[in-house]
Formats: structure tokens, sequence, C-alpha cells
């Protein structure tokens, strides 16, 4: 009826306008109006047919029976809470110096107040040659006065754990000091804080001595007092001026404080590597890398200074290279009372070593804790016993990939799964097909870098009856209630192992098992993980999407026998969209043009339908098509073409007003002209299909 | 658009009651016969012709006219109106020689005001004039496909190339001035055309195949549609613009005159509205053409050019586009001898004329007009050439000193045998002089 528009488009054209009234001429038109085919595709579905090189059709059909996500369960972090305690191990303090000098004029002053008589003679005496060169008695049993060294706008009181006392002692005299006696004393408990005694300096010469002030306690307010000393005199002449003299010099050095009362300079009051390992049974991680997940880390405080509390998760970085630190001040502790704050990182995109600080542990995450004080000039009373505890949770970590020993596991599951053999065909394929051979193979594609077994227990088909095949295998490599051992996958990138064990259809039941048409497979699957135990290579490995998935795959060649197999189509098959337009048609002959080369024979019916799929007209009932010639190797290379008129009359033109589909039915029976073929399977080959034209001729009343 | 136009149809009854009016009014008999050849009564009538015996004159015309190898009125009027083209008739047509089929149809009415200044032998016209215009060039079987459908080319192929086809409708409005020295006339005019609706098709190449059964229609082609608008057209709408020229010379000798006219010299540029449609194409049809229900679409010109799914599959996309139509340009040559036999007048006039378009034959006429007693005239003539065969013609007018009317036609078998052959005319003429 196309071709009914390109005359009128033409004569249009011609005349080159529209009119009201009709001008209107018979004419015999001759064009096709519809076309369908019947073809491999309408006998399989499509996505599951396979092309071999010669254009021969398998059926190929995987189906997963059952899909495990192991990962899911191997790399299972458990939420882990661990508290830890840091104590503050050495306060570091800054160094004092203490200086003491006497002159030999203040020495001569003190003989001269000496009640002995010796004693003011010899102080005169001095005082009397100063600028003389002279000969100096023995001096015996000489003291001075307490020397007050304040130190208390550093400290107030130290419990030392560690400190020196650097002592250099200057003798600027012209004659040697012997037997000299000195002590330091706390000024408020006059406790003693050091003594000792220094039997010979020579004249004109100094002596250095290095006292371990460990264990002591210092106050703030020192006394400093050389108890007595002696001096053999000079022995012969010697120049005497009273500025000579003699210097001690101290300083406290290299101070660490167990305890104090002090004002502490800026400092670290705590700098280690805390290792928190996770305990996930027999599992043994080396790496992670987190999906997601938080680290929490609540700190608390019992130092009397404000704290700045660095943070740093060591070995875990994202992948911009950026790792997980943080900064935080923690508040001074009030009246003993420990100060907290609280901090959660998100491990998510991190990728974290767990082998610990040292790289030999495992499941161990190493964090860096550094906690300052700034020096703020107030005394602080801050003690070795001070401490950090810190709370660290690990929440829902959920990795992307794990690394390490991932244990070992059996784990059964039971259970069906749909497999609709059925549906591969389309309409009453595999009631009508007797199949030459059917190949099936169980796949086992491991997508866990982990090895492992399989066990089937048991395989059975299941169909919509309820009739159940269980599947049995006498081969001696049967796949049936025997350990088939799985192969790990390989990484970078991730390939799962697969491995095909075949089902061999003579020695099984597999034919029985399909033509059982079953709608779903019942299956008892055991699976060990790890079988051979820990080997300390730790590179098992998996993702979180890593599946076991155990399929069963099909592989039927359709080489076939066809007994009444039923192929059909609906198309689109209109005279016209209205009766107004239809009625131009007086009447006219459809023409159904058949080429078929599938090497069967087949009965053809071709029913007309309204848009509400009712029949309007059986146009063809079950006439006959023949085979397409086949060759000695019953392949069939030509199309037959069949030629069958179907006179439509007014009257059935009238009763075709509505129609809008169409439905071909070719029913196939294997049978064939050539001789060597009958009875024989059939290969069917992608070529073979059933074009049907259908073609109008109408005497059609033309208006314009 | 429509083929035959209510503005066509005003414009011929204008015509007439026109006609009617002066025929009543101003009817006289004018007993002064002279021995000279008469514009009035040569073949083709040319608008520049001078006045004669007066200074004014105003002069109606309309005319209908066909000319072609194979399509009879018959045909044409049920093209243009309405009913049923049967069998014996595309029979008939089918059964005329030539592998074309060739027509050029034009309906005219015009009105000129003639003025003639004496003392310089110079004259002034001003006229307009409605024009519907189409021609048309086939393959034989290109009709026959039309006509029969494709049943009758079952595993043949129809030639569809060549074809050409114009439909136009223009207003005219002429100015011209004729010059007489001695016995030399001369005249020129020129029109403004406003175009007002246009189509135009060509295919330079074009066949269709129908395989046994109709299994499927080889179609191929190489098409190109101009139409200057879209909808319905408007009388006063300026879609095209163009200008035209007529010339006319005769020289009287002393036993008759010979004329010569060019019409229509000219070309109508139809605007930047006009659309375009151009196709070539090869494509099998097997019945499952992108364009689905195809019957759904009401077949006419308007509808069927304005589905975008039609015009990108069968004759490509809608494109504005100017474009220009050279008027079929007509010419003329022809000598009026002026003769008495038996004291009747008679002018014999005989000549060739042609016309710009393809495949158009020179056609060659002689014409014999009888002037009657009581200034009533009668021609004869007969013609072969253009578009047609043989034609014989038929005129009868009355003239006085204030009245000249003409009836007739150039086709008189077409025009009673109707059904059976082919080109047709009719001419209706009154003219007023005062």
């Amino acid at each position: 009826m196309r071709l009914v528009t390109l005359l009128s488009l033409l004569i249009l054209l011609i005349s080159g306008c529209k009119k009201e009234s009709k001008t209107e001429w018979d004419s015999e038109l001759l064009a096709p109006i519809a076309r369908t085919t019947l073809s491999i595709e309408n006998l399989v579905k499509d996505s599951f047919a396979r092309v071999n090189g010669d254009d021969y059709v398998t059926l190929v059909y995987n189906a997963t029976i059952y899909e495990l996500n192991l990962a899911d369960q191997l790399i299972k972090i458990p939420d882990t809470s661990i508290l830890q305690k840091i104590t503050v191990d050495s306060l570091m303090l800054s160094q004092t110096y203490i200086i003491y000098k006497t002159s030999l004029g203040a020495i001569a002053a003190n003989l001269i107040a000496s009640p002995d008589g010796a004693q003011q003679f010899l102080g005169n005496y001095i005082m009397n040659n100063h600028g003389n060169t002279a000969n100096i008695a023995p001096i015996n049993g000489f003291s001075t006065a307490p020397f007050a060294f304040d130190g208390t706008s550093y400290f107030q009181t130290l419990e030392l754990s560690q400190g020196n006392l650097e002592f250099w002692l200057v003798n600027h005299l012209p004659i040697p000091i012997t037997n000299v006696n000195f002590e330091i004393r706390n000024a408020t408990s006059n406790t003693l804080v050091l003594s000792d005694n220094i039997p010979y300096v020579p004249a004109y010469d100094s002596i250095y001595k290095l006292y371990d002030l460990a264990g002591k306690t210092v106050d703030g307010s020192l006394k400093f007092q050389i108890t007595s000393f002696n001096s053999p005199g000079s022995g012969s002449p010697v120049p005497i001026d009273t500025n000579d003299y003699i210097r001690i010099s101290g300083r406290i050095f290299n101070i660490r404080a167990k305890k104090a009362i002090a004002r502490f300079p800026s400092q670290d009051l705590i700098s280690s590597d805390q290792e928190l390992t996770q305990n996930v049974g027999e599992r043994k991680f080396t790496y992670v890398d987190c999906k997601s997940g938080q680290l929490e880390v609540n700190i608390s405080s019992s130092i009397q200074e404000k704290l700045r509390m660095t943070y740093r998760l060591k070995g875990a970085y994202n992948r911009f290279g950026r790792g997980i630190e943080a900064i935080n001040d923690i508040p001074a502790s009030i009246n003993g009372i420990p100060q907290t704050v609280s901090q959660t990182y998100d491990l998510s995109g991190y990728a974290i070593n767990l082998t610990g600080s040292n790289g030999s542990k495992f499941n161990t995450y190493t964090q860096v804790i550094i906690a300052r004080i700034d020096s703020t000039g107030i005394l602080r009373e801050i003690t070795s016993e001070d401490s950090l505890f810190i709370l660290y949770k690990l929440k829902n970590i959920k990795p992307n990939y794990i690394k390490g020993y991932a244990g070992r596991d059996t784990i059964l599951f039971a259970g069906s799964s749909p497999f609709s053999f059925s549906e591969l065909f389309s309409g009453n394929a595999p009631n009508a097909l007797d199949f030459k051979t059917v190949d099936v193979a169980l796949e086992v594609d491991n997508g866990l870098g982990v090895d492992g077994v399989i066990k089937i227990n048991s395989l059975s088909s299941t169909n919509s009856n309820g009739n159940v095949v269980t599947l049995f295998d006498n081969s001696p490599n049967s796949i049936i209630g025997k350990p088939l051992s799985i192969n790990r996958a390989t990484d970078f990138p991730l390939t799962p192992a697969k491995q095909q064990f075949t089902i061999n259809s003579t020695s099984s039941n597999i034919k029985d098992f399909l033509t059982n048409l079953p709608n779903k497979v019942d299956y008892d699957i055991e699976i060990k993980t790890n079988p051979a135990g820990n080997r300390n290579t730790y590179d098992d490995f998996a993702y979180l999407d890593s599946r076991l998935k155990v399929n069963l795959n099909l592989s039927i060649p359709l080489d076939v026998k066809a007994d009444n197999l039923k192929l059909r189509d609906t198309f689109n098959f209109a005279l016209g969209n209205s009766p107004k337009e239809i009625e131009n048609i007086k009447d006219g002959i459809l023409y159904l043009i058949a080429y078929n080369k599938f090497p069967m024979q087949a009965q053809i019916s071709l029913l007309a339908y309204d848009s509400l799929g009712n029949v309007l007209d059986t146009l063809l009932n079950n006439v006959y098509i023949p085979a397409a010639p086949t060759d000695q190797n019953c392949r069939a290379n030509t199309a037959k073409k069949t030629v069958i008129p179907i006179n439509l009359p007014t009257d059935k033109i009238k009763n075709l007003f509505n129609v809008r589909k169409a439905v071909l039915t070719a029913t196939f029976d294997t049978k064939t002209n050539n001789p060597t073929c009958d009875g024989n399977f059939y290969k069917i080959y992608l070529d073979y299909k059933l074009d049907a034209k259908i073609t109008a001729q109408f005497n059609y009343r033309l208006k314009l | 658009m429509k083929l035959f136009r209510m503005q066509d149809f005003c414009a011929l009854v204008l015509t007439i009651l026109l006609t009617l009016i002066f025929t009543t009014t101003t009817f006289a008999q004018d007993d002064n016969q002279e021995l000279h050849a008469k514009f009035a009564y040569i073949y083709e009538l040319p608008n520049l012709l001078p006045v004669e015996n007066a200074l004014n004159q105003i002069t109606a015309q309309g005319s209908f006219r066909n000319n072609s190898n194979a399509v009879p009125l018959s045909f044409s009027l049920k093209l243009l109106g309405s009913g049923l083209i049967d069998k014996n008739l595309k029979d008939r047509i089918n059964d005329f020689p030539g592998k074309n089929r060739l027509y050029d149809q034009d309906i005219t009415a015009s009105i000129f005001y003639q003025r003639k200044f004496e003392s310089k032998d110079l004259y002034l016209f001003v006229g307009y004039q409605y024009k519907n215009m189409q021609y048309g060039n086939f393959p034989k079987e290109a009709l026959n496909l039309v006509l029969y459908g494709n049943k009758m080319f079952e595993d043949q192929s129809v030639d569809l190339s060549g074809i050409n086809f114009e439909y136009m409708l223009y207003n005219q409005y002429s100015i011209g001035i004729g010059k007489k020295e001695n016995k030399f006339y001369t005249g020129v005019m020129l029109s403004f055309l406003q175009g007002y609706s246009d189509v135009q098709v060509k295919t330079k190449r074009g066949s269709i195949y129908t395989a046994p059964y109709g299994e499927y229609l080889d179609l191929d082609y190489d098409l190109s549609l101009n139409l200057s608008h879209e909808g319905a057209p408007n009388f006063f709408k300026p879609l095209g613009l163009g200008f035209s020229g007529d010339i006319h010379f005769s020289y009287e000798f002393s036993k008759g005159m010979l004329l010569f006219d060019a019409k229509d010299l000219g070309f109508i540029r139809w605007g930047n509205q006009s659309i375009n449609y151009a196709k070539d194409t090869s494509f099998q049809f097997e019945g499952l053409l992108v364009i689905d229900n195809i019957l759904n679409l009401n077949l006419n010109a308007d509808n069927l050019l304005n589905l975008d799914s039609l015009q990108t599959n069968l004759i490509g996309a809608k494109k504005n586009k100017i474009y220009n139509t050279i008027l079929p340009a007509s010419f003329q040559l022809a000598y009026a001898l002026p003769l008495k036999i038996k004291s009747t007048p008679i002018q014999l006039t005989v000549g060739v004329n042609t016309r710009i378009l393809k495949n158009y034959y020179i056609m060659g006429f002689a014409k014999s007009s009888f002037f009657l007693p009581k200034n009533l005239v009668t021609s004869v003539s007969i013609s072969g050439g253009g578009y047609s065969l043989f034609n014989l013609g038929w005129d009868f007018g009355y003239y006085s000193r204030n009245i000249d009317f003409m009836i007739g036609s150039h086709n008189l078998i077409g025009l009673f045998a109707a059904n059976a052959y082919p080109s047709s005319s009719m001419n209706l003429r009154f003219a007023y002089k005062f």
C-alpha cells in the first residue's frame, strides 16, 4: 500500500495542489506490505546462541548456582577498643649556675677577725705586705660564711631523676690550698644536698669536678659554704697581692626531674611510638586498604599544664600520599581531675601498614604520640607519675583489600538457585527437540587470593512439577562427592582463578538432569580455605568484592531432531489505519512468499489480529512449505521459495479493516528430500531461517 | 493550493460579464470595411496591438489553453475538478504516440487600457493580467504508472527520469509604449510580476522496479521540489517578484502585414520563504520502510510535505531556499494577407510560433477570417506543432467602430471530442474603443 503513497505523491506533485472534490481512478497496485523472519532467534534466545566458525550454532548457557562473598567473611575486622597509659618519663629543666669568689684581702680580714692571735698576726702580715714579696705562713682551719644562692625564679623544688653539678675551683692565690671542705644545703630545710673535700689545689691553679645529683631533692634556695680549708704557706717569699682570689663556679645541668615545682621550659613531655594490635583470630594481616572505618582516640591528661598533642598513624596513607595526623590541645588538669579530648579519624580510603613499628608484627597499627608543653613562666608541679590515658576505638572497619594470612575456614552451604533451562528456548523447542549431545561443566571462579578446596556433596534439578533428578557421575573424575582443589586468584591485576570440571554426558545422567527442564538447581557444597594452613608467606589477599562463584556451564550444539517444532513470530500487519482508507481497496490478492532455508519441512499458518489481540481472520492454515534442499553433509545452502496466494474478495477485505498484527506460525518436522539425512540429527546453522514476505496486489481506487 | 481556483473562475466570469455589458450597450454597425490587415484577427493576439480607428481602447480578454500530445480536455477537467477517470480514458491517453507526455496549460484573464497619442503616432498601454500557468513533461510510463498502477510493470522498471513540472500563479502589472513610423510599428511592454504560488518539480534521474509478486520495489531517483510557500496561497501576498517584457514588431506591406511578437521574456524570483526538498536516493522497499503506517497520512500535498518522516525518507529534508522561475517565453512570426473573395473580405494569416519549453515543437498555423455582413466576422484555423498534433479552430466575432468582440477556440476537435483528442482551448475577447 505504500506504493499508493508514492504514486499519490507523484501525481500530487504533478497536479501540484489539493482539491475539495475528488478525482478518482482505479489502479492495480503491487507492493510488499509486511515481512517477517523465523530464524534461530525464534528457536533460542539469541543471547544464548554462539556461532562456531562454520556458522554452526551452539547453545551456551552459564548459570551461577552459587555465589559466595568469602571476602566479606575473611576480611571482616571486628570493632576494637584498647586503653593505653603513657607516663611523663622525664621533666627537663633549665641549667643553673652558682659562682662564689673570695679574695686574699678578704681572707686576711677574716684572719684578723679571728680570736686566734696567730691568725690575727697572719692577717695583719698579709695586709701589711700587700705589694711586697714576703713569705706567707701556713693557714689552718679557715672557713667562709655561707653563700646564699637563690634559684627560685627557675624552680621551687626539684626531685631529680638525673642531674649533674659541674664544680670548678680556681686558686688564684700565691699559696696552695689543701683540704678544702665545702657543702651545699637547701636553705629552708638546711638539708644537705652535696658536700665534698678537695685535698690540694696548687697556687695559681684550678681543679674541676663533676657531681651526680640523681636522687637529690633540690630547693630553689640553696646555701653554699666552704666549711674549712688549709694552706701550707708559701715556704719562700712570694708576691703578696690582696686582690688575688679563690673562685668556685658551679653549674647544675642535665636536669631531669621525677617531680618538680618549676617554671618548665618548652619541651616534649611525651614522645613515643605506640602500637595497637587487634585480635582477629587466626588471621594475620599485614596490610589493609580501608573502604570505610573510623579510628576514635580519646586522650585524658592528668598533667597540670596545657598539652599540645600530636597524633600520627604511622604507615597510613591515602591515594594522594597523605597520612593521618592531627594536633590537638589538651587543657591542663585542674585539681588533679584529668581533662579529656576526643578525636575521630576517618580511615576511608587509607591504606595502612599493619606490621608494627619494626615491620615484623601483624594486625598492628603504629601511632606516634607527642605531648608538648610550652613555657608559660608559671610554677607548675609535674611529676613523672603524671600520665596520658589514651583510649583507641577502631570502628566499622570495612576493608577494600587485605593482605596477609587469611586463616582457615570451612564454609558449608546448601540451597537452591534458579536455573531455567526451558527459558533458553522459544516456544515449545525444548519439548520438540532432541539433542545429539550435551556438554556441561562445573566452573569454579575464585576471586580470592586464597587456596581452597570445594566439594560438591550433591546437585539436583527440580522442574516446575516438582520432579527431581539428582546428578550422578560415575567417571573417575567425578565432580560429585570429591574434594576439588581450587587455585587462588592472582593480583595486580586481579585475575580470578577459573577451573572447570567437566560432567561427561556418557558417564553421568546430565542429559536427564537437563531434560527434566529444571526451573531450579538444589546444591549442597562445602568449601575450605587455606587447607594447608599458614605457609608463612603472608601473600593471601582478598578484595571486598572478591567472589567465589560456582557456575554450571552448558554447551549444547544445536544438532537436533525436530518433531512438531513450532516457531512463531508476531509482526505489524495493516492494510490501512482506518476503514476510510481501506475502503479504497476494492479487492485483491495477498501473496505469502516464503523462503525456507531450514532443512525441515513446515506447515505454516497466518492469523490476522486487531489491536486488541482478537483474531480477525485465518489467512493461512497449515499450508505446506517444503524443506530446503540439503547437500551430502545435510547442510542447507539455498532457501526453497514458495509462493502462496491468498484471495481477498471485497467482503474479506472489510473483515481486515482493523488488522494491526499478524502471527506466522511454522511447525517443523525433521524430514527431508535428501534420503541420506532422513531421521538424522540436523545441525542448525546461523543462516537457517524462514523468510516470509507478504505482498499485496490490490485493485485500489486512488482519490485526489 | 487548488488546481482550479476561485480567482480563475472569477476572472473568466468577469471577462464574460464585461463583454456582455459592453456588447449590449455599444453594439453598432460599421460598414466601413477596409482592405487591410486587421490585427485583431491574427492567430495569437498580442497585447501591444495599436488602437485602430479610435484614441482609447479598453480590452478585456480571457483564455483557457491546454496544449498536449496526450491529455484530452476531459482528463484535464477531471484532474482540475472531480470525476472518475475510467479505463477507456486511461487507455485513450495511453494510445497516443510518443515516449513522453507533454502539456502546457494557461488560464489568463486580462484587462488593458490603450491610449493613442495621434500627433506623434504614439501608443500607451497599461494593463493587468492574471496568469495561471502550468507545464509538464513526463515519460509515458510514469503517467501510466500513476493511472494504471504498477501491476502492469511487474518485473519491469519504469523510467521516471526527466520529469519537469511547474505550476505557478501570478499577477502581472504592465505598462507599454508603441510607436508607429510610416508602415512600421513597434511596441515594448515592461511588466512587474507578483507571484503568489509556485510548485516546481524536476527529476534528473528516476526509476521504479516492481519485483515479481511485488516482493520488493527498487526506487532510484534524484528529485528536487521547490514550493513557494506552505499552506494556502494568498492572492495579494507577493511571495515571488519578477519582471517580464513583451516586444512587438509589425510592418505593413502593400499586400499584407508581417508581425513578430515575443511574450513573457522574464523571470520570477521566489523569496526566502520558499521551501526546497531534494533527494538523491536509491533504496529497496520491502514492506519495512521506515515510514510506518504511511496510509495514516492524509494524502494531500500540504500534509504530505509537512510530515518530517516522509520528507526525510522520500523527498529529503525541508530547507528554505530562494529559487527562480524562468518564464516560458513565446514567440510568434505571422503574415496577414487581406483578400477579397466574391466581395467578401478575407484575412488570411499564416505563421509559426513556439514556446521555450522542453520538447516543444514549432507550431505552424493558418487562419482565415471572413468579414461577413453586419460587421460579423468568423474565422477558421488549422495548426500543428507545439505539444499538439493537428488542431482545427473556429472564431466568431463582431466588430464596429467602438466594439471588437470575439469568441472561439483553436482546438475544436479537442473541445468537442473531449475524451478522445488532446489539446483544447477557449478564447474570449472584448474591446471597447472610444
